[in-house]
């Protein structure tokens, strides 16, 4: 028995000694910068979770996993500080140029539900606050259908749609949601479609379920229902994930999700847009079957909680501004005896049914809260916001005009309000956190007859923040096994956005820039850019002080 | 995690590795998508470098080792249990309508569990059916039976000339919708426990003795809740009471301290016939959790007594809340004002056991209930509510009220009082429950209710 086992040691020795030999103490790996995480290698099927309480994530991420002290930095990044393409992101916004019919397009396959021959419920569900059913259409495709709640025509399904755009825009894996438009009379009920009853208990369902469900949604002056369709998702669902720790049968899933930039940086999207319900009972995770194998995909879903919606009413004044549970607050109201009031409770809303409640003059970035604490969102730090403001300026204007407009508002005036404030909350994003870091960005080395320089762009001048007044700079020789810098010169300073790169044959140079700025003091954050010289020079590392 | 193979070599954890490998072939050397060979720092060079894309895929190795399904702790199934209606299941079970009940059936009766059967729209027709019955350890026994159209959630505007209220469903916690309703109600009651401490605004707290009331109720219930804000209703029947000694040891019997003088109708019981009508005007924004608006509900009452006319009188019931936000819906100042005047008719007498009574949870909270009773009642009671949070709220309450014998003693003299503080968990249409606690000046009381103060 014991020779066998020796054998086997010695078996494991020769796999481990033919694996290549980590190389101790190196920053900068032979494939960095790397533009794909290899996320999606095939495992063996996981347990399906099933559903996620609801009570228990909000009470572990109310009481327990709030962030304490220094947060690390995000662990999925590649050494420029980008998140590399994976199960859970897909670089469409942040590296390329997005076209307007991208982003229009979103995640559409095809063009929506056919209603040209009618649709039959499946299955529904007709108690509780969100009616809704699944159907299936003329093409026989499946789709779950919702509704805007009866006094807020177009609010959640225009909402729903615009967002899910907007994410699948940013990198996120989302769902296909079409806007679609049906008469009762275009419904007809599968013999087989199940309801469940008061006591929750299935049984047949009849044309009373669906007379109940018509008679609380919104209808238009046509008689029509606009709905919005959600497309199955491919795959097999595996449950939500978590905002924090790993997916214990998940062999791909090494980064802890509360250490993900994506997820990190999704907080800025969810304060532009008001998601406040951006917790796990709002994601997905599907399984992609290759073979006898696959691997798990994460999906971001479920927006009707966006912008001024509240999914089955107007969205709440609470929401953005404050958590379920926020003790400061609480000690505040109750020790005063009610005389220190919040806010939030005093702002006013333009009434536009279509809109509900979304605002951006009272809107402050770093203030926005979702419903309850998000281990993420917790541990954004501003490299993490940085990452997702340069996500959010390739946003335009006219892109934000037309991607609203595929909400199809009936109320141009709603329609308009909608766009100013989206580009509003965005400026004030933006403009906030570019003032938290040193914002210079898109380095480039540049050749020319006098020398190679390190070019770049400010961002936060572009966007109007401030105007920088000089740029300090020191270059250093870089070893990459032993970290160690070693100064090239003496510290120098320029007024543009070039740096002339010194001659030098050390295989990797680093410069440590920092921004003067009499408007932004934090632009002083030093930013140091590392440069690969051979065979060609490279940028192969930004880090930014957060 | 390669590196701790030696220690952990079981032939198992080899064969996982190597699964593990096969399982992310992209890992093995070579084939990863970027292997190459680098020299840095001018060193010489060494073994081929990791990438970072091989360091990930390693990682992911190591994990492929310790891969394990997430449980669900106890708790979590508990709750997922109760978020996918588990609890709403047990809350509802039944046996073909037999559902079981539990509730407490009059202060001091103790936690009285007991049956539910109802039907709803049977026979084809709007008609239904519903029945109860409970027991409580102290002896406390109660069974009601309604048929007919009962209202539903959101109708309910019933009345209830004897018990708690003139209209007793003043607490109905959704907004009411229009309806008709009929209905025959019929309850029998026998509690063996009731307080009394006698008549008048000088009755003595060492007075309190206990009596055993049993009675029966047949009425007919008719009414119309026009809109959400506007309903009246009428109530017919008819009523007898039996008094017996009572059970509760501790206290004496009513008889030993009082006689059918000082406890009118103590020596005979008459059949009782009678009669009432209500009407209610409810604009509260949430009726269950108000923030905003008011209500007025008045009624008037007629018991004839069939037998010796001895106790023939006319009840006038009013009572008005208001609520008003200060500035915000966070500071809440609520208002009721409850009047009620019995006029016995050609030198009658009120019986005692149907008369309306001051203290406890709902009046005046810093005494003990069924404390004050007499013809006359008012009470008059202030809170200032806030909400800390949304599910949470604060009350500093001031109750005021008085029982007095005649009409002419109406006035804002010689109130009892009672104040005290209050914390009540909320949803944002329901107080579920609250805890008051009320001080006077015979003592501080606790209350520990399900259901708002007002």
């Amino acid at each position: 028995m014991k020779t066998y086992r020796n054998a086997w040691i010695a078996l494991a020795w020769v796999v481990m000694l033919a694996s290549p030999m980590p190389a101790r103490g190196q920053k900068f790996r032979p494939d960095d910068p790397v533009r794909v995480d290899p996320d999606q290698q095939p495992v063996a099927r996981p347990n399906p979770v099933g559903e996620l309480s609801q009570i228990v994530d909000f009470l572990q991420n109310t009481f327990q996993n709030r962030a304490k002290g220094a947060v690390v930095p995000a662990e999925n990044i590649n050494t420029l500080g980008e998140v590399p393409d994976s199960s859970w992101f897909t670089n469409r916004t942040g590296l390329q140029v997005l076209t307007i019919e991208d982003l229009v397009r979103g995640p559409d396959q095809g063009a929506g539900p056919d209603t040209s021959r009618g649709w039959v419920i499946i299955s529904a569900k007709t108690q509780g606050v969100t009616p809704g059913f699944q159907i299936r259409d003329g093409r026989g495709d499946v789709y779950f259908i919702k509704f805007d709640p009866l006094t807020n025509p177009q609010m959640a399904t225009s909402s729903e749609v615009i967002c899910t755009k907007l994410f699948h825009a940013m990198g996120y894996n989302v769902p296909e949601n079409y806007l679609a438009f049906v008469r009762q009379d275009d419904i007809r009920i599968d013999p087989q479609a199940q309801v469940k009853d008061e006591t929750g208990r299935d049984r047949p369902m009849n044309e009373k379920d669906v007379d109940n469900i018509f008679s609380r949604v919104a209808l238009r002056m046509d008689g029509s229902v606009q709905v919005v369709a959600s497309r199955g998702l491919p795959g097999e669902p595996m449950g939500p994930y978590l905002y924090r720790g790993v997916r214990g049968d998940d062999p791909n899933d090494i980064f802890p999700h509360e250490n993900r930039r994506e997820l990190r940086g999704l907080r800025l999207f969810a304060a532009w847009l008001n998601h406040d319900d951006s917790r796990s009972i709002n994601s997905g995770t599907f399984f992609i079957s290759q073979g006898d194998k696959g691997y798990l995909k994460h999906y971001l879903m479920d927006f009707g909680s966006c912008l001024g919606s509240g999914s089955v009413r107007i969205q709440g004044r609470r929401a953005g501004y404050e958590y379920k549970i926020e003790w400061t607050p609480i000690l505040r109201a109750a020790l005063s005896l009610g005389l220190w009031d919040r806010k939030w409770r005093h702002i006013p809303y333009p009434d536009f049914p279509s809109i509900g409640r979304f605002e951006a003059r009272n809107f402050e970035p770093e203030l926005w809260r979702p419903e309850y604490p998000n281990p993420a969102f917790e541990r954004m730090r501003n490299d993490d916001a940085f990452w997702a403001v340069r996500i959010l300026m390739r946003f335009t204007d006219e892109m934000i005009r037309t991607v609203v407009k595929t909400g199809r508002y009936d109320d141009k005036a709603a329609e308009e309000y909608l766009i100013q404030t989206l580009i509003k909350r965005r400026d004030k994003i933006v403009h906030h956190y570019l003032a938290e870091i040193n914002p210079l960005d898109s380095f480039r080395v540049t050749d020319s007859p006098s020398g190679a320089a390190l070019a770049f762009t400010n961002l936060g001048e572009q966007a109007g923040v401030a105007g920088a007044g000089a740029y300090a700079y020191q270059w250093f020789r870089f070893d990459n096994r032993s970290e160690k810098s070693d100064p090239i010169g003496a510290p120098q300073s320029v007024s543009s956005a070039s740096i002339p790169v010194p001659r030098d044959d050390a295989p990797y140079l680093m410069v440590r820039i920092s921004t003067t700025a009499k408007e932004c003091p934090k632009w002083k954050k030093s930013l140091d850019v590392f440069i690969r010289q051979s065979p060609e020079k490279q940028i192969v590392g930004i880090e930014r002080t957060p | 995690m390669l590196r701790r193979l030696p220690v952990r070599s079981s032939p198992g954890t080899f064969l996982a590795v190597l699964m593990s490998v096969l399982m992310f072939p992209a890992a093995l050397p070579g084939s990863g998508p970027s292997t190459q060979g680098e020299q840095d720092s001018g060193q010489p060079a060494q073994a081929s470098p990791e990438s970072r894309t091989d360091a990930w895929l390693k990682k992911r190795q190591e994990r492929a080792l310790e891969a394990k399904p997430r449980q669900l702790s106890g708790f979590e199934r508990r709750m997922l249990w109760i978020e996918k209606g588990g609890f709403s299941e047990v809350m509802n079970f039944n046996f073909r309508g037999l559902y079981p009940k539990f509730s407490s059936l009059s202060n001091g009766s103790g936690f009285a569990p007991g049956v539910r059967f109802g039907l709803s729209n049977q026979w084809g027709a709007h008609l239904d059916f519903q029945s109860s019955a409970a027991l409580s350890p102290r002896g406390y026994r109660r069974i009601d039976l309604q048929i007919g159209r009962i209202q539903h959630h959101g109708q309910a505007f019933s009345l209830e000339a004897i018990g708690t209220g003139p209209v007793s469903q003043f607490d109905e916690s959704r907004p009411k919708n229009a309806g008709l309703f009929l209905y025959a109600d019929l309850r029998y009651r026998y509690y063996p426990q009731e307080d009394y401490f006698g008549l008048g605004p000088d009755s003595r707290r060492e007075d309190r003795t206990n009596y055993l009331i049993e009675d029966a109720m047949y009425d007919l219930v008719n009414g119309w809740q026009i809109n959400r804000w506007v309903g009246i209703a009428a109530r017919v029947g008819a009523y007898k009471a039996h008094l017996g000694r009572g059970t509760d040891d501790r206290f004496p019997d009513i008889r030993e301290l009082f006689d059918d003088t000082t406890a009118p109708g103590l020596d005979f019981q008459p059949w009782f016939f009678h009669a009432t009508g209500a009407l209610l005007l409810d604009n509260r924004d949430r009726p269950g959790n108000p923030h905003k608006g008011g209500m007025l509900g008045f009624s008037f009452s007629r018991f004839e007594d069939t037998s010796s006319q001895q106790f023939d009188f006319n009840r006038a019931t009013i009572d008005g809340r208001e609520f008003i936000p200060l500035g915000s819906e966070q500071r809440i100042l609520a208002l009721r004002f409850f009047t009620l005047f019995d006029a016995p008719r050609g030198g009658s007498r009120i019986p005692y056991y149907l008369q309306r009574t001051l203290g406890g949870s709902e009046t005046l909270r810093g005494f003990r209930e069924f404390r004050f009773m007499d013809n006359n009642l008012m009470f008059l009671s202030a809170e200032y509510r806030w909400e800390p949070a949304a599910v949470v709220e604060l009350a500093l309450f001031y109750d005021a009220g008085k029982a007095f014998p005649r009409r002419s003693d109406f006035g804002f003299s010689h109130l009892e009082h009672s104040y005290g503080i209050g914390i009540r968990f909320k949803t944002p249409n329901a107080v579920i429950m609250r805890l008051d606690i009320g001080r006077s000046r015979e003592g501080q009381r606790l209350f520990f209710q399900f259901g708002p103060s007002f």
